[in-house]
């Protein structure tokens, strides 16, 4: 028996959304065609850790969403959300705050109305956010028991610096700090609809917009204060090397990296498939080498995570603690080997190819396709770019590869932060 | 509604073709009917082991995961407690592809000392990732020992302990091999983008061909309970923890539907009674759970909860009695029960648009010996009642039927 003909994807478009505006001005991107009658909708604001007034204030905010109105007490507001059989949640992401509704459609106009009321009537009640504080203090404290989670911390810290907001840490005293007024007084400047992008996927005709509009696109607010944030990277000029000593850990968390770029770069693509060859997927080398060829883990990747300002590039792994010279020495060793050794050519076909599947992924059906767009949007990127990656991706050769290795994969250049 | 069709080949292997044409991928899923639960006692998380060999190449390809890659495709495996489940996703032109590499592990894997070895010693990394360097990371291995007497779900799949990984040896591999991974043992779903008469003619040609030989199923038993059980360990947390257990009725059985809108009731949702009553209400736990392990046979209906620091640990597990006894008195509200059906049916609907998760739950249903419970749960899920939940809260929970761990903090010295 031999395998059969493989065939190269040798087509992958992305679709265009479909793209409106709300009565309000605010712009709405659609992608249809679910099976069931189903919606998903991302209301996405230009907000998060980068603009909050004090540390924290954005996730507190995210968490307390349905925290009561007026009128309303939290479980009110949880109890008639659930009753629809829906799900309204927040969260806060370095350059954003995302507000998602999911919704059977035939509920789609109780929920929209409900999303209405805490997009405008939110009061931050005292003793929901003293509740907040506390548990948010004791699961604080059950992740810093784990190493990986104090690894990424430690990390990101002296990435991007200690005052950046890629890069502070959650602290007690940071929970503590913040106050009804500042909970107030960012939603009130950021969850704003001149501030807001609407992005729904599923299944939807003109009832379910008409819906969308009468309850988003009616939203008005009192003029917003424009505010200016700037955050300047201050990565750590001490040493680059880290290491936390954590009693009876039977094995150690490393994060070895540095601030990288993000998608706008020219190198952005190519970078992607050297990345795949390098600890990106299941054959990458990082893994053939450290978990297929000598079992020193359960698992090893590398990444480039790309953010509106900047990106971050990082390996990640835990191994046993007798085994982390070992570990650490071959993770450097196969950067090395990158920079010195011209790829082979089968290696680089099968990285391709996998990475156009990948690719073809991302276009197959609107839940996908909202993940994209959304990502691409949150980076000032066009959409159109998302077929550009892949034609670089097709025509990157071993050369291109080997200069992108010496350029960027500088063991020198790395943070290294173990923790155990 | 989700179209199928299912077949049973000559060597008894069961094939099932699920149709998507909107999509440009197939997935390829192979179930193997055998989980932690078929493993010796003394040679536990053999089954998870194996699922790692799996990988190490067939007679024909000496790779499994490159050709796959390869075609653009994907691929991952899981093990549990009743199953072993394989799964590759590839571009629908590449079809083949996964389809030739089943065929060929299923019958010729390259069992050796060398592929043992090593991933021997990557499952005892996961095992100390997961289970040892974890906070609370033990807690199914105290609770399952507590909780089943006869069982073999006795123990996680990961192993007892990790010296039964350690100790595999290749004789072991190749028995564990040829009892259970038979064509009549397993269960092939191709799903996705490939009509049903080429997927047909494809699953023949890789998969019809294949010898194989009967597998016997076995049954496991397990008493009833007759007095309640209680625990406590002290580790290095930040926080007390308790967990009280039942044991409960099977995958098949109707009350398994009761149970789980139960547990909805009790925890789903930041509206839900344990949710309001002890996080927010009592502020006695930082986090409360309530759960059913979706086992196969005799499963297990758990609560669990962080205990907040200044909070007394046995008041604390007296207000979860307090809330059990609720449902045991008075029936849930019309408008309560309906909340909870409404979620699930929320969940359905967003769980079905993947069309991974359609595959592997056509594989999990057919386990069970009815792929059309992927049709008919709903209906099940909708004919769960007030006065069932009442019925079904009496009969389980119940003191002298519990199980409770005390998940403590050791006080520092």
């Amino acid at each position: 028996m031999t395998i059969p003909t493989i065939h190269t994807i040798d087509k992958i478009t992305f679709p265009n959304p479909e793209a409106i505006r709300l009565k309000n001005n605010i712009p709405l991107y659609g992608f249809n065609g679910a099976k069931n009658d189903i919606l998903r909708i991302d209301l996405i604001f230009n907000s998060g850790r980068w603009t909050e007034p004090a540390r924290m204030a954005a996730e507190c905010t995210a968490r307390l969403l349905k925290s009561g109105t007026a009128s309303l007490t939290s479980f009110a507001l949880s109890e008639q959300i659930d009753s629809y059989g829906s799900t309204l949640k927040a969260s806060s992401g370095y350059n954003t705050f995302n507000i998602s509704l999911y919704c059977m459609n035939r509920f789609l106009e109780p929920s929209l109305h409900l999303l209405k009321t805490c997009l405008t009537e939110i009061i931050f009640p005292e003793h929901e956010l003293e509740l907040l504080q506390k548990n948010a203090i004791a699961k604080l404290k059950i992740s810093q028991e784990k190493n990986d989670y104090l690894a990424e911390v430690a990390f990101k810290k002296t990435v991007f610096g200690e005052a950046h907001p890629y890069g502070y840490e959650t602290t007690e005293a940071a929970i503590k700090n913040i106050t009804q007024s500042l909970l107030l007084q960012f939603y009130q400047a950021d969850i704003h609809p001149t501030n807001c992008t609407v992005f729904i996927a599923g299944k939807y005709a003109d009832t379910e917009l008409n819906l969308i509009d009468r309850y988003l696109g009616e939203w008005t607010a009192p003029a917003r204060l424009e505010q200016d944030s700037k955050h300047v990277l201050t990565p750590s000029n001490e040493e680059m090397k880290i290491r936390i000593q954590k009693e009876n850990s039977v094995q150690a968390s490393i994060v070895i990296g540095k601030e990288f770029f993000n998608k706008h770069h020219e190198d952005y693509a190519s970078f992607v498939l050297l990345n795949t060859i390098f600890g990106g997927y299941f054959g990458s080398r990082l893994m053939s080498n450290i978990r297929e060829e000598k079992g020193l883990t359960y698992g090893i990747h590398s990444g480039l995570s790309t953010l509106k300002y900047n990106g971050v590039f990082s390996i990640q792994t835990d191994t046993n603690l007798e085994n982390l010279d070992v570990c650490l020495h071959e993770i450097y060793l196969e950067m090395a080997r990158l920079q010195h050794d011209i790829i082979p050519e089968k290696e680089i076909t099968l990285a391709r190819n996998y990475l156009l599947g990948k690719f073809l992924g991302r276009t197959d059906g609107p839940f996908n396709q909202i993940e994209v767009f959304k990502s691409y949007f949150v980076e000032n990127l066009a959409i159109n770019k998302f077929e550009a990656f892949v034609e670089t991706i097709k025509q990157t050769d071993a050369l291109s590869l080997q200069r992108l290795a010496q350029k960027y994969l500088h063991k020198e250049s790395m943070y290294e932060v173990v923790v155990g | 509604m989700i179209d199928y069709s299912r077949d049973v080949l000559e060597n008894g292997l069961t094939f099932i073709h699920h149709y998507d044409q909107t999509t440009p991928f197939v997935v390829v899923n192979t179930l193997y009917k055998v989980g932690a639960k078929h493993e010796d006692a003394h040679r536990t998380g053999f089954a998870h082991l194996f699922e790692h060999l799996m990988f190490s190449g067939s007679k024909h390809f000496t790779n499994f995961d490159k050709p796959l890659q390869e075609a653009g495709g994907e691929n991952n495996a899981f093990t549990n407690n009743d199953y072993t489940n394989y799964y590759d996703t590839v571009p629908a032109i590449n079809i083949e592809i996964p389809l030739c590499l089943e065929a060929d592990r299923m019958a010729n894997l390259n069992i050796n000392k060398k592929s043992l070895d090593v991933q021997r010693k990557v499952v005892c990394e996961e095992f100390k990732e997961n289970y040892i360097n974890q906070p609370y990371g033990n807690v199914w291995h105290l609770l399952r020992e507590m909780v089943y007497e006869k069982h073999p779900y006795r123990w996680p799949t990961i192993g007892k302990e990790l010296k039964h990984v350690e100790d595999a040896t290749l004789e072991d591999v190749q028995e564990f091999y040829s009892n259970y991974y038979q064509p009549s043992n397993a269960i092939l779903v191709i799903a996705g983008n490939v009509e049903k008469e080429t997927a047909k003619v494809l699953a023949q040609k890789y998969f019809g061909a294949l010898e194989g030989k009967p597998v016997e199923q076995k049954n496991f038993d397990e008493p009833e309970q007759q007095a309640a059980k209680s625990k406590t360990v002290y580790e290095d947390v930040p926080l007390n923890a308790v967990y009280i257990a039942f044991k409960m009725c099977d995958r098949l059985h109707p009350d398994y539907y009761v149970a789980d809108v139960t547990s909805d009731i009790l925890s789903n949702g930041t509206s839900s009674r344990l949710h309001q009553k002890l996080v927010k209400e009592e502020k006695a736990f930082v986090e409360i759970d309530a759960y059913i392990t979706s086992s196969d046979d005799i499963g297990m209906f758990v609560l669990e909860g962080k205990i907040s620091a200044d909070f007394d640990i046995q008041n604390a597990t007296d207000l979860i009695w307090k809330e059990l006894e609720k449902m045991k008195q008075e029936k849930v509200s019309e408008s309560e029960l309906q909340k909870c059906k409404n979620k699930m049916l929320t969940y359905m609907n967003f769980s079905e648009a993947s069309l991974l998760n359609r595959a592997i739950s056509l594989a999990t249903y057919e386990v069970l010996g009815n792929a059309n419970l992927i049709n008919e749960e709903e209906k099940f899920y909708d004919a769960v009642s007030a006065e069932r939940i009442l019925e079904f809260a009496q009969k389980t929970f119940t003191e002298e039927k519990s199980n409770t761990l005390f998940y403590l903090k050791k006080s520092k010295v």
